[in-house]
């Protein structure tokens, strides 16, 4: 089963995700912040992570800078999920190597197919 | 003799009615704050944050953080304040002739370069700008070195002059502000942006609390004397400035608290003044005043969420300092503008809160002391009865300790930020403990403050990082005189 | 003595005074115990009826059981239905929606837009507003221009703005024209929200009174509502600074070269600052080269925002810009110093090294 890693700092956003990307047969994990992130991942790497990109203490932006720059998970693919308005922030998430992203409030149903397609993209890579 | 007997018992009865008064019309107010507290209790789901930190609308902010020798806290309060939920802001940081490694420890830490800044000259500063820097990977980060030691408030303006949005903060190295700590304050900028110019936010203690990444994630009312009674002397603090006075728009911020101005109204009245700690007391008069001058509609806003946690002197020695110096600097305020004071033209900022201030801040450290003095001597000489003294106790003491205690339990049935027990019952003997000896001490050293006010000394103390060392006014004139537009 | 019967009166208020604080105290600490049952019991439910609502929002049936939940497990249920509708969007949003009015939440809240006690007005209005359904539009006008507490026209006046519709649009824009039952600020942000909804009526608003129009420029701009262009074309020429100002922006947010004509017109000498400011701005954001030659120029303006706008608007140019700014950086004078801080930002923005300040600090220009 493929793995994706959902970091947000809002529990409902998490359940949101969580339980449409079980239900379209994922296995999902989860952390609520950026250190809980950097801890899971370093358990055991994603086939995807979903990022938020404004969280308290370590920002979502951060937590993918240190990914990019470790050998181990600078090929994990990246979805940032991000609010309205926030062009600086997607911006910069492309620079540091992000796949796509995700503004909320989001359609769960979009986000899953926003997964799949980051997914059988870097497949096909 | 009885000449005497009757001045004692005289000056008696004046501190039981002036302290009656006094209390009473805290009541009116806490009362009132109060009940609209516990009923907002819900309140902050109506705050609409999402929104803002999605709106465009939001205006920019510049932080400002004048610093003088923090190599240890500086990474982390700059970190902190680069981590803010806010659509767009800039962190400008103010060296203001540190001797340590403060300036090595952000070099190292943000990869500044030194770049090239044109820094207006609206605001007149003393000391020369040595060199600008700005981190290497382009985020909002600016640290300006400045030829010091200044007072802080040099340094604040020269933040104000670099600053380049249309919102300016100054924030203080000792206070820790939540993540949405801008969008709360930014709050009523957006939704009357015609008419306010200013907005502070209710601040809160942060010893004792559990800090993460420079964030407070679990408040708690550290141990002992001093922390607990702070504590619940800001609580109370916060509450009077809600809907009392908010609503009178003649608020005055609480010393050392979290507010945002407009930029264009600061630089307007002239900047940070060097008597006024950098602070916010003097310069909300003087934008009353200047405002009031100009004829132009404005409101000063409040905002009653907490959302900024400042670290509070935990000794007797800096407490003392601090207090004296906020004393000294109310008195200087509040002789400045003395032209406002009783002034119907300044309206009920001129009428109303100022004489309050005068009255019931100022005067009462003389007051309270003269009441030690002279139900001591009375009761010593039997010149007054125990009952009088009875009735001090408990209509000027225990009134006290009341309306503390009506704070705490209103902070308890609304934001509810402490949530274990000890902090409550920690709070509640602050309540107390306050009347039973902090209070006393407390009017002493206000009352130094005072006295050095009026004698104009220069304070021998100026330890605190940032304090200004130097006593007096010498307020900052505008370069130019240039009329603007408050919409 | 005459002093004592006051000093009686006053022993026994200060009595009752201490007995009142103690009522107080014992009363807290009831309320913390009773907030710490109920939490819990809060939380039970919440476990119980959120698995239901998170498979009603990924397109499952509503159980019965959800549908009819009362008390706790009602209440629970709505909680959560409201907390994840204002997450999602989109399909999902329709399917809360849905629930929502099988369980009769859309009778109840309208009824409860009646209730004497203002916070549950507030309440309510906010929760219509996530519901974003027509049938609610008419109270929630009816809230922003008649509700006598302005908590509650604000939180109704952001709830009109989330309904997407032009009903709302007008309603918006008409609450403005009296003495305003509402900040300006908060109209302009539920424009913002409504959209496309609320451009017609902004439009015209372009033509109206002096405050609106300024507003109306504003969001025209952030929505990026590109034939709107002639409009403020129109309101760039005449009227008051702060109307042409923010035309001026609007334009460079909407990024057309056909503006640039009128843009430039108000970098004028003799034009207002802060209007000149603007335009400087504006060209920034609009990004075509052939305005580099009239910014450039007023690189030496005494004006610090006009220098300083057009140096940094020169640094979006890319080619014809960076030379202008080189060959003012160069020179002597205040121009100069604008155009090495731009030449600065954008080595920094683009992750180069920027060149090395001269040894004395910039001093800075009046204004």
């Amino acid at each position: 089963m493929t793995s994706v890693l959902v970091v947000d700092d809002d529990p409902d956003v998490c359940d949101l995700v969580t339980y449409k990307l079980e239900q379209s047969g994922f296995d999902v994990r989860r952390a609520s912040d950026g250190d809980a992130a950097l801890r899971e991942v370093a358990k055991k790497v994603p086939d995807l992570v979903l990022l938020d990109v404004m969280m308290p203490g370590v920002s979502g932006l951060e937590v993918l800078e240190r990914w990019r720059s470790d050998e181990t998970t600078a090929g994990m693919p990246v979805i940032m999920l991000t609010a309205k308005a926030q062009e600086n922030d997607v911006e910069r998430g492309f620079e540091l190597g992000a796949d796509d992203y995700v503004i909320k409030p989001f359609s769960p149903r979009e986000l899953v197919r926003r997964v799949t397609a980051v997914l059988s993209r870097r497949q096909s890579v | 003799m009885p000449v005497a007997a009757a001045t004692v018992r005289g000056f008696a009865w004046f501190c039981i009615g002036y302290f009656v008064l006094l209390n009473s019309a805290s009541l009116m107010l806490l009362a009132l704050a109060a009940g609209q507290a516990v009923m907002d209790g819900g309140r902050e789901r109506f705050a609409g944050l999402p929104e803002i930190f999605a709106s465009p609308l939001a205006p920019p902010i510049s932080l400002i953080l004048p610093v003088r020798d923090m190599a240890d806290l500086i990474a982390g309060s700059t970190r902190g304040l680069l981590g803010l939920r806010y659509p767009e802001f800039e962190v400008i940081v103010v060296d203001d002739g540190s001797t340590d490694a403060t300036f090595a420890r952000l070099q190292a830490e943000f990869g500044l370069i030194p770049v090239d800044k044109v820094i207006r000259d609206e605001l007149a500063t003393a000391g020369r700008v040595i060199s600008v820097h700005a981190p290497r990977d382009g985020s909002n980060l600016l640290v300006i070195r400045k030829q010091g030691p200044g007072r802080r408030a040099d340094a604040v303006n020269v933040g104000v002059n670099a600053a380049r949005h249309p919102l300016v903060c100054r924030v203080d190295p000792a206070a820790y502000l939540d993540a949405d700590a801008l969008l709360t304050v930014a709050k009523p900028f957006i939704e009357d942006p015609a008419r306010v110019v200013a907005a502070s936010a209710a601040i809160r203690v942060a010893n004792g609390s559990r800090i993460q990444a420079g964030r407070v994630t679990r408040p708690r009312v550290a141990g002992g004397w001093l922390v607990p009674i702070q504590a619940a002397e800001y609580l109370r603090s916060s509450l009077l400035g809600r809907t009392g006075w908010s609503r009178l728009s003649g608020m005055l911020p609480i010393p050392g608290g979290f507010s945002v101005y407009r930029r264009d109204v600061y630089e307007l009245v002239g900047g940070s003044s060097a008597g006024g700690d950098g602070g916010d007391l003097e310069m909300t008069i003087r934008i009353h005043q200047r405002l009031r001058d100009e004829r132009q509609p404005y409101r000063i806003a409040f905002v009653p969420e907490p959302c900024c946690w400042t670290v509070v002197p935990h000794t007797y020695r800096r407490l003392a300092q601090q207090r004296a110096r906020w004393s000294r600097n109310l008195a200087v305020a509040l002789w400045v503008h003395r032209a406002m004071i009783f002034n119907a033209g300044y309206g009920k900022a001129g009428l109303l809160v100022l004489p309050c201030y005068l009255v019931f801040e100022l005067v009462s450290a003389v007051v309270e002391l003269l009441a030690v003095a002279v139900f001591a001597a009375g009761l010593a000489l039997g010149l007054i009865g125990p009952g009088v003294v009875l009735l001090f106790v408990t209509a000027g003491l225990g009134y006290g300790a009341f309306l503390t205690l009506v704070s705490v339990i209103a902070e308890e049935l609304s934001y509810r930020r402490y949530h274990s027990w000890r902090d409550f019952a920690l709070l509640v003997y602050a309540a107390v403990a306050e009347s039973a000896g902090f209070r006393q001490l407390h009017a002493w050293w206000r009352l130094r403050g005072l006295a050095g006010a009026v004698l104009r000394r220069r304070p021998a103390w100026a330890t605190e990082p940032g304090a200004e060392g130097q006593s007096g006014p010498a307020f900052g004139v505008p370069a130019s005189g240039r009329h603007v537009h408050v919409r | 003595m005459p002093a004592f019967p006051v000093a009686g009166f006053l022993l026994d208020v200060t009595g009752a005074g201490a007995a009142l604080a103690v009522i107080l105290l014992l009363g807290t600490v009831a309320a913390r115990v009773l907030r710490a049952l109920l939490s819990g019991r809060r939380a039970r439910a919440e476990q119980m009826m959120r698995p239901m609502v998170l498979a009603v929002v990924s397109g499952g049936t509503a159980p019965a059981a959800l549908i009819s939940a009362r008390g706790g497990l009602g209440r629970a249920a709505e909680r959560i239905a409201f907390a994840y509708l204002a997450q999602v969007r989109g399909e999902a949003a329709v399917f809360l929606a849905d629930l929502l009015a099988r369980r009769g939440t859309m009778g109840r809240l309208l009824r409860l837009t009646h209730s004497p006690r203002a916070h549950r007005r507030a309440r309510a209005a906010e929760q219509l507003g996530l519901i974003a359904s027509p049938e609610a539009e008419h109270r929630l006008a009816e809230l922003v221009t008649g509700d006598h507490n302005p908590e509650v026209r604000i939180v109704a006046t952001r709830a009109l703005g989330k309904t997407g519709s032009a009903v709302a649009a007008r309603t918006l824009l008409h609450s403005l024209s009296r003495p305003a039952p509402v900040p300006e600020g908060v109209v302009a942000s539920a424009l913002l929200e409504l959209g496309p909804e609320a451009v017609p009526g902004l439009r015209a608003e372009l033509a109206g009174g002096r405050r609106q129009r300024a507003m109306a420029a504003n969001v025209l701009g952030l929505l990026d509502e590109l034939p709107a262009w002639e409009g403020l074309v129109e309101n760039v020429g005449s009227g008051s600074v702060e109307v042409r100002a923010s035309a001026v922006r609007a334009l460079g947010r909407l990024g057309l070269p056909q503006a640039i004509g009128p843009v430039t017109a108000c970098l004028d000498a003799g034009e207002d600052p802060a209007l000149r400011a603007a335009a400087a701005y504006a060209l920034g954001r609009i990004g075509d080269p052939r305005s580099a030659q009239s910014l450039a120029a007023c690189l030496e303006d005494p004006h610090y925002w006009v220098a300083h706008n057009a140096a940094m608007a020169l640094a979006e140019f890319g080619g014809a810009g960076v030379s202008a700014l080189s060959l003012a950086a160069a020179g002597l004078g205040s121009g100069a110093a604008h155009a090495k801080e731009a030449l600065a930002r954008r080595a920094l923005a683009r992750g180069e090294r920027p060149a090395a300040p001269a040894r004395a600090a910039p001093s800075g220009q009046g204004q």
